[in-house]
């Protein structure tokens, strides 16, 4: 009832000219809105929607032949990882490993199906395998069933050069499961990665994590201030704005992640949020003309070549995010009067404003789909972010976080279930991931102070088979 | 509302498969199958419920046969007794009349747990129907959900749908207030497609039926852009000399004198 | 548009080289370019077993003027690791980087391998584009101690705002003539913002902020050419607090002096 009254509003909204009519609709949305959010919150429908109605039980993996403390050790990282990976993918429900049978199942002879089909486990599939470990050569066998019909699903077996990636070959596995199970609605996102910003010192760099927060590592080591990483669609390039120590000006770097790097030439002193379009072909980002008063949204070719300037609007254009197909940009433009969500075409025409409910709206996020923009948004005589997603197409909103703290820079899993962003509801800025109709909140840097989580596309690699 | 979710996902799937022959692209025809096999799911999960509840409609009939049964042999037995007896015995008559009331309330307990159990039914029946017959257009879906759902398949970049989606909108819906932003998105379609003719009637339409349209001189600035794929340059800078002309505070109006100053053409 | 800005924005590069000739006449004279692969001695003796690790880094041209930029290029065997120092980082074992130094700088490469560590050095000399112009250091310094002396005062900010208050007018008629005073320093000014807002609106709000001081500056006659702007948005704040007190202090335009 209520969601359709603000349908309604909103599209009045749209039609009408007059600004103080338009004013007095903008109240009354900013009144119902947060009655609004709560009522629609637990049956948001939110697509993909996280299913979690297949059964899924994952047993413990078990030494193949010699039960070593290295092999222990292995499994016990195996055995949580592979476990984490498939709890987060949000498409199963997966019974506590209390109910499983004792006997351990090395391989497919060991399965007794009827004992995966008692009353208090009663799975759809059964995950289970072995793992060996032999001077450092790791070799992992791991097999999915469908309990139903006793039929084996997947089989895989990894070598691994290195005991160290056993963590890469769950998360691997993972993916395969979540493809296998989900009819192909997710690749599984367990090896993109997160980039972000974080705090050294006194400058900021550039660091690539897991998606679970293991394996930080460091992109840049300048000393200065490295913000607002993007991924390029085939995640061989980092796109992030830099101060350099001792500078007076912003640059725009594009980081090859095999080693080169490059510094778009820009007009001015001011650049901040590049994206890459969908095709790897062209940037857009903020800047200004040298003697120009205001950010403006442009787009260029990677090397700087061909800028454009698509806003043409003396107001601040900000924070541009591009739709899937690359002909619309989100942006954030305070044109009238305190900054919100916009979008365009990239041609520069059929500009239309998304979100009108005042306040303060940022870092727009466009889902890989299409279908939504996951933003942030500081209601009027409020000092906290939280996390909104809204419908393109019906621009219905959705409050994903509230509570305690500021919630920004939310950005999409490249599945489109899941959301990571930063908050500082702990008390110094942390990177949280979580499912994309809000649930399942997971903090996953926990020192120092972390920010603008950019979460990789898919790996380029198919899912080998 | 959540009812309509399913009828629609079918529809888009049955217009879909309509439209391969045309030109489906392998994306789309992935994407359509995951539909189909999503919805082939759904119906299996119905008529699993179908089936279960229908079972358990079985056995509680079972049960009611035997209980009828039972009492009938009740009866029978307090008619014995009341034959060999004398009527003095109003004791055991009491305890006749109780358990015929127990039992009649047993009766009526059974009965609403079947009436219930047949609503349940029928509404699972309803679903599965509705899954199966593709609901005629025009039907009791809501304007505003055909249109957004087409218009999120323009944003997929689904352009076969979504035009498709956008001709059956406007014959469907031809007065209502979305007619304008789907006319004007169907020419946009047409444009991504390269069937730039069909982009120019589509923004015609916009801008001859709707001429104060939010969308109308941003729809001038694209059929120059069908034009000038046309190669129809005179009537490309016609539309973009209009456009500057009728609405020039807009901000196509700016796009457009910066590609006239561009080709060289004064700028009114 | 774009033409205009192109003019202008040479005009501030020939103004910069200008600055940077009177500068470097104090200086000892820039060391002659050093021809191609450079020394690539230097080789720390191996501690393990192992092949040595070698490297090599040019710099092709290894001479530019200011503002021009210049390709890094390196090569490495049996090298694990190699870090190249003055702000690049770690880098691929082999590669190339197209760099544009703002002074001239020796560039060392070091290379980490399983036997041990090797380096290279190449200099990249900037020279300015033209070596015409003077420029007293007096200025530069007599700045300089206004602005350590609190003369040149930083201006405050309404929340969400980029215009002038009328006690911002008074700071910045102020300062104008100090700047006057010492026509030769080319002044820095920074637009900040208070932590409330997010991250990226926030850079685009100080930059305004910064703009809009500049453009004040130059109607009470400050040469546009000597002021330069860059914003830190929420980066750098004056106060640590989280109250109204410390926000205003945070929502702020401020100067410094640079060559």
């Amino acid at each position: 009832m209520k969601e359709e009254n603000r349908g309604r509003l909103t599209k009045e909204a749209k039609k009408k000219k007059d600004t103080r009519m338009t004013g007095k609709i903008l109240v009354l949305c900013f009144i119902c809105l947060p009655s609004l959010l709560k009522a629609q919150t637990p049956d948001v429908v939110i697509y993909p929607r996280p299913r979690e109605d297949t059964k899924l039980a994952v047993a413990d993996f078990v030494a193949r032949t010699s039960d070593t403390s290295e092999v222990r050790a292995a499994l016990r990282i195996f055995d949580r990882v592979l476990w984490d990976d498939l709890e987060f993918s949000a498409f199963f429900e997966m019974p506590s490993k209390s109910f499983y049978p004792l006997k351990p199942l090395r391989s497919p002879t060991d399965v007794r199906f009827d004992n995966w089909k008692i009353p208090t486990l009663d799975v759809d599939f059964l995950i289970f395998g072995n793992l060996q470990v032999d001077s450092g050569l790791a070799v992992v066998e791991a097999y999915l069933y469908d309990v139903r019909t006793r039929e084996q699903v997947l089989g895989k077996r990894y070598n691994i050069s290195d005991e160290a990636l056993i963590q890469r070959v769950a998360h691997e596995f993972a993916d395969q499961v979540v493809f296998q199970l989900s009819a192909g609605t997710s690749r599984g996102v367990a090896r993109a990665q997160i980039a972000y910003s974080s705090l050294k010192g006194q400058g900021k760099e550039i660091y690539v994590m897991d998606y679970d927060g293991a394996n930080q590592r460091t992109i840049t080591a300048n000393g200065g201030l490295n913000k607002f990483p993007e991924w390029s669609s085939d995640n061989s390039k980092l796109a992030f704005i830099t101060h350099l120590p001792r500078s007076n000006r912003w640059e725009l770097w594009i980081q090859d992640l095999d080693g080169g790097r490059r510094v778009v030439p820009l007009p001015s002193s001011y650049v901040a949020s590049p994206a890459f379009s969908p095709d790897g072909k062209q940037m857009a980002f903020s800047t200004r003309e040298v003697n120009g008063t205001d950010a403006g949204i442009y787009i260029s070719n990677l090397d700087g070549g061909r800028l454009k300037n698509l806003s043409n609007h003396s107001a601040i254009d900000s924070s541009p995010t591009w739709s899937p197909t690359g002909r619309q940009i989100a942006f954030i433009s305070d044109r009238s009067g305190s900054p919100q969500l916009w979008v365009m075409d990239t041609d520069g025409s059929n500009v239309q404003q998304l979100v009108r409910e005042g306040g303060h709206c940022d870092s727009p996020n466009w889902s890989p789909d299409g279908r939504f923009i996951t933003y942030s948004w500081q209601p009027r005589g409020q000092w906290n972010h939280q996390i909104y997603v809204i419908e393109v197409a019906t621009e219905r909103i959705f409050q994903l976080t509230s509570g305690l703290g500021s919630s920004e820079n939310p950005h999409w899993s490249p599945d489109g279930r899941h959301i990571a962003f930063q908050s500082s509801r702990t008390g110094s800025k942390q990177i949280f991931v979580m499912n994309a109709d809000g649930k399942n909140l997971k903090q996953i840097t926990a020192y120092g102070s972390n920010d603008s989580p950019a979460w990789a596309g898919y790996p380029v690699t198919e899912p080998q088979e | 509302m959540k009812r309509i979710q399913p009828i629609m996902s079918f529809l888009m799937v049955l217009t879909g498969s309509l439209s391969w022959g045309l030109a489906g692209t392998e994306e789309e025809i992935i994407r359509l199958q995951n539909d189909v096999l999503q919805v082939q799911n759904q119906i299996r999960l119905l008529q699993k419920s179908v089936d279960d509840t229908t079972a358990i409609l079985k056995s509680l009939l079972e049960q009611l046969n035997d209980q009828m049964a039972t009492s009938n042999i009740q009866m029978a037995s307090v008619g014995e007794i009341l034959q060999a007896q004398s009527i003095t015995q109003e004791i055991a008559l009491d305890q006749v009349r109780q358990e015929v009331q127990s039992l009649s309330i047993k009766w009526d307990d059974t009965n609403t747990r079947i009436a219930a159990l047949q609503l349940k039914l029928q509404e699972n029946q309803l679903q599965v129907q509705s899954l199966r017959n593709v609901p005629s257009a025009g039907s009791t879906i809501h304007p505003d959900q055909v249109y957004s759902s087409v218009y999120n398949d323009y944003l997929m970049g689904n352009y076969d749908l979504a035009i498709a989606g956008f001709q059956d909108f406007l014959t469907n819906y031809s007065d209502s207030e979305y007619s304008d932003n789907a006319s004007y998105y169907l020419g946009v379609c047409y444009n991504e497609k390269g069937y730039y003719e069909q982009a120019t009637r589509a923004f015609d339409q916009v801008i001859n039926l709707y001429p104060n349209a939010d969308k109308t001189p941003t729809a001038y600035y694209k059929k120059a852009f069908a034009l000038r794929q046309l190669q129809l340059d005179v009537e490309a800078v016609e539309t973009l000399t209009k456009l500057v002309t009728i609405f020039p505070d807009s901000q196509e109006a700016l796009l457009a004198r910066q590609e006239l100053q561009l080709l060289g053409i004064e700028v009114p | 548009m774009r033409r205009v800005s192109l003019h202008n924005l040479s005009w501030l590069l020939c103004f910069v080289c200008l600055l940077t000739a009177a500068a470097c006449q104090k200086r000892p004279p820039p060391r002659a370019p050093s021809p191609g692969p450079s020394r690539s001695g230097d080789i720390a003796r191996a501690r393990r077993a192992g092949p040595l690790p070698t490297v090599t880094l040019t710099a092709s041209p290894s001479s530019v003027e200011r503002g021009e930029q210049t390709t890094l290029s390196w090569t490495t065997t049996e090298t694990m690791s190699l870090l190249i120092d003055s702000g690049i980082g770690n880098v691929a074992d082999s590669g190339s980087l197209v760099i544009s130094p703002r002074e001239s700088t020796t560039y060392t490469a070091t290379a980490t391998g399983p036997g041990g560590q090797a380096t290279a050095s190449t200099r990249v000399t900037v020279v300015p584009r033209s070596a015409r112009g003077i420029i007293t250091s007096t200025d530069l310094d007599g700045l300089q101690q206004a602005l350590e002396e609190g003369k040149i005062q930083p201006l405050f900010f309404d929340y969400d705002q980029a215009g002038i208050t009328t006690e911002g007018e008074r700071v910045l008629k102020e300062n104008a003539r100090w700047f006057q005073q010492f026509p030769n320093a080319t002044i820095v000014i920074e637009g900040h913002c208070d932590e409330r807002g997010t991250e990226e609106y926030n850079l685009a709000l100080g930059d305004r902020r910064a703009q809009a001081v500049k453009a004040h500056l130059v109607q009470l006659g400050v040469d546009p050419n000597r002021m330069e702007t860059i914003s830190f948005g929420e980066e750098r704040p004056f106060s640590p607090g989280y109250d109204e007190a410390a926000y205003r202090l945070n929502r702020r335009a401020h100067f410094i002096v640079t060559r």
